[in-house]
């Protein structure tokens, strides 16, 4: 009896030792693409001085691709209308985040969104 | 009696191996975050060039070494002292080890082969360049001396040929 309770309770830890680094390797993959899509956007956005639809759409199609739910996908800027040059653009993309671990057992709460802020100057010159 | 033994090691290099997963992931991300901020950085020190319409760009010094210092601050959630404030993605403050201009009254003429043995740099310079770069410690267990990363940007103003 007592060596089938250990066998059940060792297929618990060796689900843990499979998945546990499969999703710590997804949570930081996913992590870089947000960031790396903010900066992408920010980027772009500095020749126009704004977000523009299509570099919009371009995230959002980068992001769905990597598995994100585009109706969860929230990406804002400071501004709807094109900056002159020397002026502040601000791109931030948030987007739900997957449970960092397989068993939480501190019951502690975790990060629940993935979050990318960029900041550049505007190069528009109207 | 030696069965214990047997999964307290596959426990140990269980906890080993993740653990040089978790270290190797988190320098890889400090990489890219001081990279996308630092290309932001040499981007938004450009903006300090002048005479645009004389023909010859002019950077300067001062305004582009406060606007470099500045998008690394808002870029990677830094204190005027340059540390992390919090909630700042990095863990150590930032460093900056080199920060260099390029511009016309540089007594070079473009294009050219810029090198800079010191940081690894070699690159072919279309017009007037900033070059920055940037440093930080990384926490390590495994890694020791190598947990520092550093990281060069260079942004240019490319004149069509």
């Amino acid at each position: 009896m007592a060596g089938v309770f250990v066998r059940i309770a060792f297929i618990w830890l060796l689900l843990f030792m499979a998945m546990q680094p499969l999703i710590s390797h997804i949570d930081y993959m996913l992590y870089l693409v947000i960031k790396s899509n903010a900066e992408y956007a920010a980027q772009k956005a500095a020749p126009d001085g704004m977000l523009t639809a299509s570099v919009r759409d371009a995230v959002i199609q980068n992001l769905k691709s990597v598995g994100f739910n585009e109706t969860e996908i929230f990406i804002s800027s400071n501004t709807n209308s094109p900056l002159t040059r020397g002026e502040e653009i601000i791109i931030e993309i948030q987007a739900p985040r997957i449970p960092l671990f397989y068993l939480n057992i501190s019951g502690q709460q975790t990060p629940t969104h993935y979050f990318g802020k960029a900041y550049i100057i505007s190069e528009y010159i109207p | 009696m030696d069965k214990p033994f047997y999964l307290l090691a596959i426990l140990l290099m269980f906890v080993f191996c993740w653990l040089i997963q978790e270290e190797n992931q988190l320098w890889d991300q400090q990489r890219q975050l001081l990279k996308s901020a630092n290309n932001k950085a040499t981007h938004d020190a450009l903006y300090a060039a002048s005479e645009l319409n004389s023909g010859h760009v002019r950077i300067d010094p001062v305004t582009a070494s406060n606007l470099y210092i500045q998008s690394l601050q808002l870029n990677l959630g830094l204190d005027h002292m340059m540390q992390p404030k919090s909630g700042s993605p990095v863990y150590s403050g930032v460093r900056i080890v080199h920060f260099e201009i390029i511009d016309d009254f540089s007594g070079r003429s473009f294009p050219f082969i810029y090198e800079n043995s010191s940081f690894n740099i070699t690159k072919f310079l279309r017009g007037p360049a900033v070059v920055g770069v940037i440093e930080v410690d990384t926490p390590s267990i495994f890694r020791g001396s190598h947990s520092r990363v550093r990281v060069p940007a260079i942004y240019e103003y490319a004149r069509a040929s």
